[in-house]
């Protein structure tokens, strides 16, 4: 072991970040494009690119739909109304152990069609938070502990923080550049590097660490009840009872909230006597993630139960959760994450290509460095392809394709994972040139997913960004030309310098 | 070997002091769900502290004779709340 303290942080800050800096990359990165999941989904789904409607929504318009899965003795029925970046109203119901789910447009009420794609809210937010495998949750976890552990050590190792503010030295050695961007990201951005990877555990708190709940509820459901009196029976009697107006109980909602409007409302058990109503309240408003409901009597309408406001460490925590979540509304501060985002990828990325340019001199062909290298293109560059790979393949596949038992929706995620896996292999085999092909291959991909949606929706650039409605999809194309430039002239300037060595 | 110590034997120990913090705070008084948020966001703080004193410090007896305790305060807990209640 390392003499003393800071040497030994240095070292745990070195392997730690070796071996876990992939799974943070990639969690990072997931988690910055999931700053603006829905708008990645109205990219992905081009047919729910639509006005909002201005008009106040009316629940009971969608009483048919109720009915129809009180005759199907559903569980459960929900409508969630549109929003100012979700323009589509979502219907949701049980029956039996099924899901259904359907986008329903809200100025006509018809259902959208299939979209074929699970999207940015389906794929990229889980990706996040799960890694999209069994126990995945643990491995983010793992992550995220060893992310504290590497702002902590990070720390210590360095000398001096507040120079780091300013120092920036491109003109230096490589080494050098590289370490100061690491450190300028690394610094920078270290409030949000702590909170968010802090909150992001305590959301799974409860998963991470079961003992707490444990100790004091030895039956869970007994501690849950605790502070929410909600129970809801079985549908044992199928007595099928008249519903009250759903719009009546939004109106009802919102004067006990004050102002704020239901953002869904949930039937659970529609159509028989053991029938419940759930007002969800809308979160836009404020940062602590409240998720307020209100229980009603479908038969007159009266209020049964209401959540007990918080205590203060409850409020604490959901805050937490809420920073970490973003429900809260607000362009600017949404733009702020989506760049903190950016700037911790940018410290893990930079962090790999400093251990691999201080010895690469020294070590260039050995297995070990070149099983590093291969990796760490996979992990940075190689993301970012099958990303973008992810997106070209939502715009070149035909709608209602079947590939070997697998939907397009699967399709595209096997599109991602496969040249996810390509990239890493590129790595292995090419050491030292994967970087300036996979720099270009992210800007061709990038340029790429630009041109297939303007040939694919008839919704180029120019047009996107007049229309007010279309501004994500705009932001979405604007931000994949300049990140696809980016690419492009780190590719052309590493060629540049890869030829002028070779002269040397 | 040092790594393997650290994540495992970290985790295990935070998660014991979790579990007594809780039973304790709830016996003090506290509500049982107040205990178990507070709780969650301290068991983060401890368990990272705990790894990074298994790599700072030199010999591991130490860390090695906390973690054994800590586990065992949240067993003895566990064991006098469960049969209590």
């Amino acid at each position: 072991m390392e003499p003393d303290f800071r040497r030994s942080m240095g070292w745990l800050h070195t392997w730690a970040g070796l071996v876990l800096g992939g799974v943070l990359f990639a969690i990072f990165w997931m988690g910055t494009l999931s700053v603006f999941d829905k708008e990645i989904d109205l990219w992905m789904k081009p047919a729910t690119r639509m006005v909002s409607s201005d008009h106040a929504l009316s629940f009971d318009a969608f009483r048919s739909s109720l009915e129809e899965a009180s005759r199907l003795k559903a569980s459960f029925w929900a409508i969630t109304l549109p929003n100012e970046r979700d323009p589509v109203l979502h219907i949701r119901l049980r029956v039996g152990a099924r899901f259904h789910n359907h986008d329903v447009n809200p100025s006509t009420g018809r259902d959208l069609p299939d979209p074929g794609t699970l999207g940015a809210s389906g794929f990229i937010y889980p990706f996040h938070y799960s890694l999209r495998f069994r126990l995945g949750e643990w491995l983010v976890g793992l992550a995220g502990m060893a992310m504290l552990v590497l702002c902590v050590s990070g720390i210590v190792i360095h000398r001096k923080i507040f120079v780091d503010f300013f120092t920036f030295r491109p003109e230096k050695k490589p080494g050098r550049m590289l370490l100061d961007l690491h450190n300028v990201a690394g610094v920078l951005g270290l409030p949000f590097h702590i909170a968010l990877t802090f909150s992001g555990l305590v959301i799974f708190g409860a998963v991470y660490f079961p003992s707490g709940t444990h100790a004091v509820c030895p039956h869970e459901r007994a501690c849950s009840d605790e502070d929410i009196k909600v129970s809801l029976p079985t549908p044992s009697e199928k007595l099928v009872v008249p519903f009250t107006s759903l719009d009546e109980i939004a109106v009802k909602a919102r004067s006990v909230w004050g102002h704020d409007f239901p953002e869904s409302i949930i039937v659970f058990n529609p159509g028989t006597s053991a029938s419940r109503i759930r007002v969800l309240r809308s979160d836009r408003n404020q940062v602590v993630f409240l998720a307020d409901k209100l229980v009603f009597d479908p038969t007159d309408g009266h209020l049964l139960s209401r959540q007990p406001p918080l205590r203060p460490i409850a409020r604490t925590e959901r805050f937490l959760t809420g920073l970490h979540l973003i429900r809260f509304q607000n362009w600017p501060l949404r733009w702020l994450y989506f760049a903190s985002g950016l700037g911790s990828c940018v410290m893990i990325a930079t962090g790999f290509f400093f251990w691999l340019n201080a010895r690469r001199r020294k070590q260039g062909v050995a297995f070990g460095f070149r099983l590093v290298e291969g990796m760490a293109a996979g992990s940075v560059t190689g993301i970012v392809i099958a990303t973008l790979a992810f997106f070209v393949a939502n715009r070149l596949l035909p709608l209602g394709v079947n590939f070997a038992g697998y939907d397009r929706a699967a399709l595209e995620v096997w599109a991602f994972y496969f040249v996810w896996l390509a990239t890493f292999a590129h790595g292995w085999l090419r050491p030292r040139r994967v970087w300036i092909e996979q720099s270009l291959t992210v800007g061709g991909f990038a340029l790429g997913a630009v041109l297939l949606n303007w040939l694919t929706t008839s919704d180029p650039l120019w047009r996107t960004f007049l229309l007010r409605y279309l501004w994500p999809v705009a932001g979405m194309d604007t931000l994949l030309l300049l990140g696809g430039g980016v690419a492009f002239w780190t590719g052309s300037s590493l060629a540049r310098r890869a030829r002028e060595t070779a002269y040397d | 070997m040092r790594t393997a110590f650290a994540v495992g034997g970290g985790y295990l120990a935070a998660s014991g002091a979790f579990g007594s913090f809780c039973t304790l705070s709830v016996v003090a008084g506290m509500r049982r769900s107040e205990a178990v948020a507070l709780g969650t966001m301290l068991v983060f703080v401890l368990y990272l502290i705990l790894i990074l004193w298994v790599f700072a410090v030199g010999a591991l007896w130490r860390p090695c004779f906390v973690f054994m305790l800590m586990i065992a305060v949240g067993y003895i807990t566990a064991f006098y709340s469960g049969s209590g209640s």
